[in-house]
């Protein structure tokens, strides 16, 4: 046991006496991780607001300019052009100036109040090409106009001083500004976590393998299980140090609040990377060449992304998917952190996803151990 | 001008032509080999060429979203008909499912807590007597902010809702009162959205994806120099008569006709398994791409020159490649949302152009007219870049 403890300690050794020789090897998995968690951060922790708008107010009335007043209050829109013609709404979306172009009609004011006037219309081109803006702009829009409406009816029935008939009284929890970083940070974290412990764990052997020194370190008396866990190790903790780097960021810089255990967090955080590592392990089992090796891990990587549910919430895909993203340790990860860190929740909440990242972990180990002993007591 | 110097011109013309024959038969050779490399492994070859549309599939996959129900629950202390009115017309919206009625206050954060529900609906005792009234009555509306978008969703709707609850109570108070209705007129809002009517999400994702999921070549080109450093064979090329620049633009070919297929077929996928109209020019498209596969080649042969191990472009590339592509290029936050110096800074990135590129060539069917910028931006970062590597690559091997 000790002799083997000690053979694993020296293949440790190896790899991080290799990594140091490659002096920007050090630079790039420290520092571009934690350098890049920050610029992406700070790109993506902005709500969407700012869209380049054209209005036409054809009716220049006090009910159109209160509507124009709405919309610039909105801050979802940069009013950013006012062209005097509809077609030259069209165009302004056309080249792709403005990503929304609304226009008022004449006799908007005049028939807001008056049943017997022409259907009022309000009309809106949003530019589809941007899902993200055209969704946004379009609640946007919707939320303003029913608040106009409302407003104007309660004027018109003279309960001004009633308030509102029914106010709905909106409390945020956990993220109580809606704060786009909370949700963001957290999932690039996850991705960049995992994108390191991939890489790292995917190459090890294949490289050893490919530059024919496998069979050197088969010549000695280590064993194949010896060599896995060897070579895992380095993975773990570049990754587990890095992750303390990026926690730090997180809290430090972005301030996404931290309510729960940090204990327990920097312990789940090693179940999380355990996983990982297997997933990079069964793709250093798959791999003749580490050109195969970066290839089959992207493949990992895509799903890991996906399920990250940075670009869509994982409760709007489709079923298979819904079903599938359980399998991806990135999905359970994340769920754990914004439920410790945001929710401020221990392990009496979490437990069922700790569960289910253990399970994933021993399973995916145990498959990724036996197919690579069974491959290097082959080669 | 003398016979003789027309002579001298020309055979210098002629030895001109002689050298860049020989140029770029060298290079060709190289491109041979590499892809004599590649393909040599047929699980190389198939990974090189076919993971980008793979990968492609299943990130448009994801985005074949419905926005489905949003789980909720309703803790209705009033017990009177217009609370459980406003609970079953609540619930019959269709985009709300409540799993479960809440017991007590207490159950209902535990619901919330667990992920259970995302948003909550407390309607309190007296609820019914305030709106009879004529004072104003309240519920409490309690949201799960992990998610923003998805909180936004719910919060919109409910308050949506709750809003035309309150218009229909005006009116009946106003009929009450004697008016025969109110007199205000529903506003027809008419939003058309254009290029994408349905506002399917996928329409919109599937063409900027390509600029994630072609991050691939990039890769590849990125551990091709290492992988001959590794096994030594780096000496042994710059041993031949094959230049420098010869040896990079060699290796760069390859990588920019597998990605031209990939490209193709990502394309394919796009248009005929998930529907996505393309509307522009198929060749411009492919011209364009060739711009985009240019500039990400460049960057990987860049970091080629300085990497030494194929574990490190490995480690890099993804870093470099994919996860910017993802994050930076506009492809889910908007560039005008962003602040003004990160905005700048995407600029740098080939993805952020490429978006630009594919999005409107597939959606607003632009052509080159509308797409030069674009292009020449792509075109200059690759030939700059190209030449830098090949600058700084001959530096060091001298």
């Amino acid at each position: 046991m000790l002799d083997s403890l000690v053979r694993i300690w020296t293949l440790v050794v190896k790899d991080f006496t290799q990594l140091r020789r490659d002096w920007l090897m050090i630079g790039f998995v420290t520092l571009v991780p934690l350098g890049e968690l920050l610029l992406i951060g700070w790109a993506t922790s902005s709500h969407i607001e700012h869209l380049p708008t054209a209005v036409l107010d054809a009716d220049r009335s006090a009910e159109s300019r209160a509507l124009v007043t709405a919309l610039e209050n909105a801050r979802t829109f940069d009013i950013s052009h006012f062209p005097d013609s509809p077609t030259a709404v069209n165009d302004l979306v056309d080249r792709g100036t403005v990503v929304v172009g609304l226009t008022v009609p004449e006799g908007f004011g005049a028939g807001l109040t008056n049943p017997a006037a022409a259907p009022l219309q309000i009309q809106v081109i949003l530019d589809g090409a941007d899902p993200v803006a055209a969704e946004t702009a379009q609640r946007s829009i919707e939320g303003v106009v029913a608040t106009l409406v409302q407003r104007a009816a309660a004027r018109q029935a003279g309960i001004v001083d009633r308030g509102e008939v029914i106010r709905a009284d909106v409390r945020v929890r956990y993220n109580e500004d809606l704060s786009e970083a909370n949700y963001t940070i957290p999932s690039e974290m996850g991705i960049m976590l995992m994108t390191i412990v991939l890489m790292i764990a995917s190459m090890g052997i294949a490289r050893e393998r490919e530059l024919g020194t496998l069979e050197q370190i088969m010549v000695t008396p280590m064993r194949p299980i010896e060599i896995i866990i060897g070579k895992a190790i380095p993975a773990v903790i570049v990754a587990y140090v890095n992750f303390i780097g990026m926690l730090a960021i997180t809290v430090l810089v972005f301030h996404v609040p931290f309510r729960g255990s940090l204990p327990l967090l920097l312990a789940m955080a090693l179940f999380y990377l355990f996983v990982e590592l297997g997933w990079g392990l069964v793709v250093s089992a798959f791999s003749a060449t580490q050109q195969q090796a970066i290839l089959l891990a992207f493949l990992i990587m895509m799903p890991e992304m996906i399920f990250s549910g940075f670009a869509v919430p994982i409760e709007n895909m489709p079923r298979a998917l819904e079903l599938a993203s359980n399998l991806v340790p990135i999905k359970h990860w994340l769920e754990i952190v914004r439920a410790v860190m945001l929710k401020g929740v221990g392990l009496e909440t979490v437990w069922p996803n700790l569960l289910a990242l253990t399970g994933l972990g021993a399973a995916i180990m145990t498959a990724s151990v036996l197919v690579l002993r069974k491959r290097l007591s082959a080669v | 001008m003398s016979r003789v110097s027309l002579l001298r011109i020309a055979s210098r013309l002629s030895a001109t032509a002689l050298r860049i024959g020989t140029s770029v038969k060298r290079t060709f050779a190289i491109v041979r080999k590499e892809i004599l490399h590649v393909a040599r492994n047929k699980v190389t070859l198939f990974l090189a060429v076919v993971s980008p549309a793979f990968m492609m599939f299943v990130l448009m996959y994801s985005f074949t979203v419905d926005i489905k129900e949003v789980p909720v629950s309703i803790l209705d202390n009033d017990h009177s008909t217009l609370s459980q009115r406003y609970a079953s017309d609540l619930l019959s919206t269709g985009d709300v499912t409540m799993p479960r009625w809440a017991r007590d206050y207490e159950h209902l954060e535990r619901q919330l807590e667990r992920g259970e529900i995302k948003a909550a609906v407390v309607i309190p005792f007296g609820f019914m007597d305030d709106v009879v009234a004529g004072r104003e009555a309240r519920v409490q509306v309690l949201i799960d902010g992990t998610a923003p978008s998805a909180a936004n969703h719910a919060t919109a709707h409910i308050i949506g809702f709750t809003q035309s609850m309150a218009v229909d109570v005006l009116r009946r108070d106003l009929a009450q009162m004697g008016y025969e209705s109110l007199n205000i007129q529903p506003i027809d809002l008419r939003i058309r959205t254009w290029y994408n009517p349905t506002l399917r999400a996928i329409v919109g994702y599937a063409p900027a994806l390509l600029a994630v999921v072609m991050g691939m070549p990039g890769t590849m080109a990125a551990m091709t120099l290492a992988r001959e450093k590794e096994h030594g064979t780096l000496e042994q090329l710059t041993a031949t008569p094959i230049g420098r620049g010869e040896l990079l633009v060699g290796k760069l070919i390859p990588y920019l006709l597998s990605g031209l297929v990939s490209v193709l077929l990502c394309t394919a996928l796009g248009v005929y398994w998930f529907r996505v109209p393309f509307r522009g020019d198929f060749f411009i498209f492919m011209l364009l791409s060739s711009c985009f596969l240019l500039a990400t080649l460049s960057i990987g042969l860049l970091m080629s020159v300085f990497i030494k191990t194929q574990q490190a472009a490995q480690l890099l590339a993804p870093l470099v490649f994919t996860i910017p592509a993802f994050f930076l290029s506009g492809i889910f936050i908007p560039l005008s949302s962003m602040n003004p110096l990160v905005r700048t800074m995407t600029y740098a990135l080939p993805s952020t152009h490429y978006v630009a590129i594919a999005r409107q060539l597939f959606l607003k069917g632009w052509g080159l007219a509308q797409l030069w910028p674009y292009a020449v931006a792509l075109l200059a970062t690759g030939l700059l870049l190209t030449t830098l590597a090949i600058a700084l690559f001959q530096k060091k091997l001298t």
